[in-house]
């Protein structure tokens, strides 16, 4: 029989409940994760009245995994769109722009070319070619720090990561023991642990799915498990192979280590490593190619030319060398490869890295390694005899230690601190060698009007030239004319006096005459023309360009390295595969400033997308303050009312007794 | 559908803060002038100002060089119309000496005055630029450019024959002096013939050239380079009734058409613009070598005449030649100073319509530039505005709906 005063305490005590679940509610409203709760009341089935209350959190669990998957997006978004953006702000800078050096620094050669004589204007070209290497030192320095920040904070987000991890499986064992009593784990326990594991989301991508006993378990999104019901693994750093500052990760399971690929992690860590290994490892390496073909071409300019102190011009720049890393698992790693670039051939060098495996002692393979795409080098394109090889098409030589086993690995990367150690060598405004080395005269004995030209000078190195200043006697030096047969014999003299070949006209003509003498002449390393009618017995002079100082035709040719495509496009070669240096850097300034307006555009996305699912979250989880004001106003006449049976329940059991007394 | 009063709040903070962070972004637009900071902002764009200003500051450092490069030219010009007039004084001087028999005194005064402008003209010669270098050495500025050899007393170039080019576009480069070399060692000399008798009695043979035209026009014809021993005449003067003369070639054999004669000794044989006067036999046989052509400057043919000038037992008929030497060598000079002033001004004309195309691309690339990268401060100045006004309804809004709460009417 149903007793009134039991069915009035029980809804008191129903009510009760549900005025604390209500406050609960409202005082929770700050608490982050925080689901709000209802109760649902069961009627009793054999008895009137409220047979018991359930606590129950008003969750969505779709909402809730869409709003998690979209977290590990979002930070993934942010992350790499703010580690992009930096880059691309350090590129940006106007102060430290390298258009602008490149800019000043021929502008420099220029002036200097309008008087080269003056040490006032040698001393602010070679002022400007110290600035330029500056900004280039000054841009590689920034990168670098921002890559070995981002491997400091790699190592941070591990170690939040892996106590984000352990707080997971704790609050999975709290839970598990708490299922095991009755009423079951309360709504503020699995609340925490729903957000332990949000913000587990935010530093990798991981996939959640029920286990037994109310545990959850939690992988990563390439199935290795992070937390199963109480057992956790933990991540750890490691010491890259073969680039000891990259670290690489591993995740340790019950005593067994595993090793993971950083960029598969996704979530804010994946963002780090995907940022790390795919972007600035590119853009360093594009800035050291452009510090290696400006240098080696004015490197290769200033040696064909003549400088202040009458000599043949040397070095401006010293260019770096590079050793490679070593893989661990070599037979001895004390052995590696180190690499140069071959005074001359910057217009080949690429922006990728190598990587050489030993198939024997004394032969390797070397695959060059951009863009993600590995591509084999021919072995034709591999001059030189081990240990001493060269690849011109690359424009590197390698030194290899002896001693190595097949199966040894090295990656080599020649221009990734290439723009940092890239160095002005050159003291002296004097050794600027803006004359032509070669003098070339026509006699003043001449009465024809003819005039001898230089055509071009392109290699002081040959036979031809006695170091530091002046032309060997074998070298030509003399044309005579001669046109006692009729036609005009351009006759070619050697320093000596001995004929070394000569040019008939017609049908030659008096241009080129060193190429086209017959016998032909070696390549002395210069190149004259005559032009005009010459008499017979006509002398023309060609000879070291002594006290020439005026004299601007290498500083011209130096001026015009802005004009000419010297920096190569894409390691696979084809077609018209060359850039001038302000295309080269404008290119990687854009490419870099593309992908930062995409990711920016990603992160914009991501955060919409975030925004979206959170609020399908909230709408349903969410506490409403207003909704929570209402209820308590219901419950509290509810309790009134159930508190009134009570009250009825107690009059009638007093009238009862007083209706017997 | 259901709306936390999280979500109020969440939802208006963020619609604030990105409101906020537009107007700083316009704010920069407005303050720096530039519409995009960031390569990211733009990246093509950001490419395309690279290229512009790459090509803007080149067409500046043109201009610079224009500007030096014209400079350089007008102080030439100036140097060469002065030497050209002090030539043409010395070309007056030698008409007068031509004209009338001097008295040795008189040619003594005009032998001085001659110094004086062959010091001027020497003093040219080896002009100076404002930085200390010899416009007229070619690359070897700072060797003088003319120098009097103490041993000989003969004026020698000491410079080379290069000059330098400067570039005023990308393509157009233009030469910035001329050598001493071209200019003024470079300049033929009067070209002249050389008699010898070889046969025959004993005789005086003179050889002298009425009309230059004339003969440098035979010279020119048949002066031989490869076989100097071919540009040789022979004069053969045979006794007979009438006593006659034939001109023959090196060889011997009568020239086509024949060139005879009647002989009289000591009547000038007319050939070929020269006279040829044999005052003697017949009988003889004189040869005639055209002289190879000879370059000499200007200053040694001003040597030459001082020293004719000051020779105190010197006639009238020695003192031609030398004459006619330094007229020719006179004229000749002012004709190359001359024609490279021509081409100064020439030079000059290519600077200045270079110079002015230049200027007008530049126009053209900074508008392009402008139009990439630069703000347009009336639209920014809209759009401050504009995001100025979102933000204050978005504060204004904000209070309104936070501000309300059930729980103000209950309880």
């Amino acid at each position: 029989m149903a007793d009134l005063l039991q069915i009035g305490t029980s809804g008191i005590n129903a009510f009760q409940r549900m005025l604390a679940t209500t406050g609960n509610n409202i005082s929770n409203i700050n608490t982050p994760g925080y689901t709000r709760q209802r109760n649902l009341a069961v009627s009793d089935q054999f008895n009137a009245g409220v047979a018991g209350v359930l606590d129950r959190r008003v969750l969505d669990t779709f909402a809730q995994g869409e709003m998690r998957r979209d977290t590990s997006i979002n930070s993934y978004a942010q992350a790499l769109s703010f580690e992009l953006q930096r880059t691309d702000a350090i590129l940006s800078d106007k102060a430290s722009n390298l258009g602008t050096a490149f800019d000043s620094a021929f502008q420099s050669v220029h002036t200097a070319n309008d008087d080269p004589t003056s040490l006032d204007t040698r001393q602010l070209m070679l002022g400007e070619m110290n600035s330029l290497i500056s900004t280039y030192n000054m841009l590689s320095k920034n990168l670098a720090e921002q890559e070995k920040i981002v491997n400091n904070e790699i190592a941070t987000e591990v170690s939040e990561t892996n106590a984000l991890i352990k707080n997971v499986a704790e609050l999975n064992k709290e839970v598990m023991k708490a299922n095991n009593l009755p009423g079951g784990a309360s709504g503020a326990l699995l609340d925490k642990r729903d957000e332990a594991i949000r913000l587990l989301a935010e530093k990798v991508d991981i996939n959640v799915i029920d286990g037994e006993s109310g545990g959850k378990q939690v992988m990563l999104r390439n199935g290795d498990p992070l937390v199963t019901g109480v057992e956790y693994s933990q991540l750890s750093v490691t010491k890259g192979n073969p680039d000891s500052e990259k670290n690489d990760l591993q995740l340790t399971i019950a005593d067994v280590t595993v090793k993971i690929n950083g960029n598969t992690t996704g979530g804010k860590l994946g963002a780090l490593y995907d940022f790390r290994d795919d972007n600035i490892n590119e853009v360093r390496n594009t800035m050291g190619q452009l510090a290696i073909g400006i240098t080696d071409a004015f490197n290769t300019q200033n040696r064909l030319g003549m400088n202040l102190d009458g000599n043949l011009g040397g070095d401006i720049f010293q260019l770096p060398t590079a050793t490679a890393s070593v893989y661990e698992n070599n037979s001895n790693p004390a052995l590696g490869v180190t690499s140069s670039f071959i005074p001359g051939l910057g217009s080949s060098v690429t922006a990728a890295d190598y990587e050489i495996i030993m198939t024997g002692p004394n032969t390797f393979d070397i695959f060059a390694i951009e863009n993600s795409q590995r591509t084999q080098i021919p072995p034709a394109d591999i001059t030189g005899t081990f240990p001493n090889i060269e690849i011109e098409s690359h424009g590197i030589s390698m030194t290899f230690d002896t001693g190595m086993a097949s199966g040894d690995k090295f990656l080599l990367q020649p221009t990734r601190n290439a723009a940092d150690l890239v160095d002005v060598s050159m003291l002296r405004p004097e050794e600027l060698a803006l004359a032509s080395p070669i003098r070339v005269d026509a006699d003043s004995a001449n009465t024809s009007g003819s005039n001898i030209t230089l055509e071009s000078v392109t290699d002081t190195t040959t036979y031809a030239f006695t170091p530091p200043s002046g032309l060997s006697a074998a070298a030509p030096q003399e044309v005579r004319i001669n046109t006692s047969g009729g036609n005009t014999v351009y006759e070619i003299y050697d320093g000596g006096g001995t004929l070394l070949g000569s040019v008939t006209s017609p049908p030659g003509t008096g241009e080129d005459l060193l190429a086209n003498a017959v016998p032909a002449i070696v390549d002395p390393g210069y190149e004259i023309s005559i032009s005009g009618n010459p008499n017979h017995g006509e002398t023309f002079s060609i000879g070291f360009n002594d006290n020439g100082f005026a004299d601007n035709s290498n500083g011209l040719a130096m001026a015009d390295l802005q004009n000419q495509s010297l920096m190569r496009k894409n390691v696979v070669a084809s077609g018209d595969n060359l850039m001038t240096f302000h295309e080269a850097f404008s290119r990687m300034q854009s490419s870099v400033g593309e992908k930062t307006g995409n990711a920016i555009v990603s992160a914009q996305a991501a955060q919409a997308k975030l925004d979206s699912s959170t609020n399908w979250h909230e709408s349903v989880s969410g506490v409403n303050l207003d909704e929570e004001a209402s209820n308590l106003l219901k419950f509290q006449q509810s309790y009134s009312a159930a508190a009134q049976i009570v009250n009825v329940a107690r009059q009638t059991f007093d009238t009862l007794l007083g209706s017997v007394r | 559908m259901r709306i936390s009063t999280n979500q109020i709040f969440i939802s208006s903070t963020a619609n604030m803060s990105s409101s906020t962070s537009a107007i700083v972004k316009t704010q920069n637009q407005l303050t720096s002038g530039q519409k995009y900071q960031l390569a990211s902002e733009d990246p093509t764009g950001f490419a395309k100002t690279n290229r512009l200003t790459e090509v803007i500051e080149a067409n500046q450092q043109y201009l610079k060089n224009s500007t030096l490069v014209t400079g350089a030219l007008s102080v030439e010009e100036s140097t060469l119309d002065k030497i050209q007039v002090a030539i043409d004084r010395v070309r007056t001087l030698a008409v007068s000496v031509n004209n009338g028999s001097l008295s040795h005194q008189e040619r003594l005064s005009v032998a001085t005055e001659v110094e004086g402008i062959q010091q001027e003209i020497f003093d040219l010669m080896n002009s100076k630029n404002a930085s200390g270098d010899y416009i007229f050495s070619g690359s070897k500025s700072s060797v003088q450019s003319f120098v009097k050899d103490p041993v000989t007393g003969r004026y020698e170039f000491q410079g080379d024959g290069n000059t330098n080019g400067i570039q005023i576009s990308t393509s157009v480069f233009v030469q910035q002096g001329d050598s001493g070399l071209t200019l003024f060692e470079q300049i033929p000399a009067r070209l002249t013939a050389t008699g010898n008798v070889i046969a025959g009695p004993a005789v005086n043979l003179n050889v002298s050239i009425t009309s230059q035209e004339q003969f440098d026009a035979y010279h020119k014809a048949n002066y031989d380079f490869a076989n100097p021993g071919n540009s040789q005449l022979r004069v053969v003067t045979t006794a007979g009734t009438p006593d006659t003369f034939e001109i023959q070639d090196s060889a011997g054999l009568p020239l086509v058409p024949p060139v005879t004669g009647n002989f009289v000794p000591g009547e000038p044989i007319n050939f070929a613009g020269m006279e040829i006067t044999l005052d003697g036999g017949p009988g003889n046989t004189a040869t005639i070598d055209l002289d190879p052509p000879k370059n000499e400057n200007v200053l040694n043919h001003l040597e030459d005449f001082k020293t004719a000038l000051r020779d105190p037992n010197i006639t009238q008929e020695q003192l031609q030649p030398v004459l006619k030497d330094v007229s020719i060598g006179l004229k000749n000079t002012a004709d190359s100073a001359l024609s490279t002033m021509g081409e100064i001004g020439a030079r000059i004309n290519t600077i200045r319509r270079v110079e002015s195309s230049n200027s007008s691309f530049d126009v053209l690339n900074q508008e392009a530039r402008a139009r990439l990268s630069e703000t347009d401060y009336a639209e920014a100045s809209a759009k401050l505005a504009q995001q100025e006004m979102a933000m204050q309804v978005a504060y204004s809004t904000f209070s309104k709906v936070t501000n309300l709460s059930l729980f103000d009417y209950v309880g």
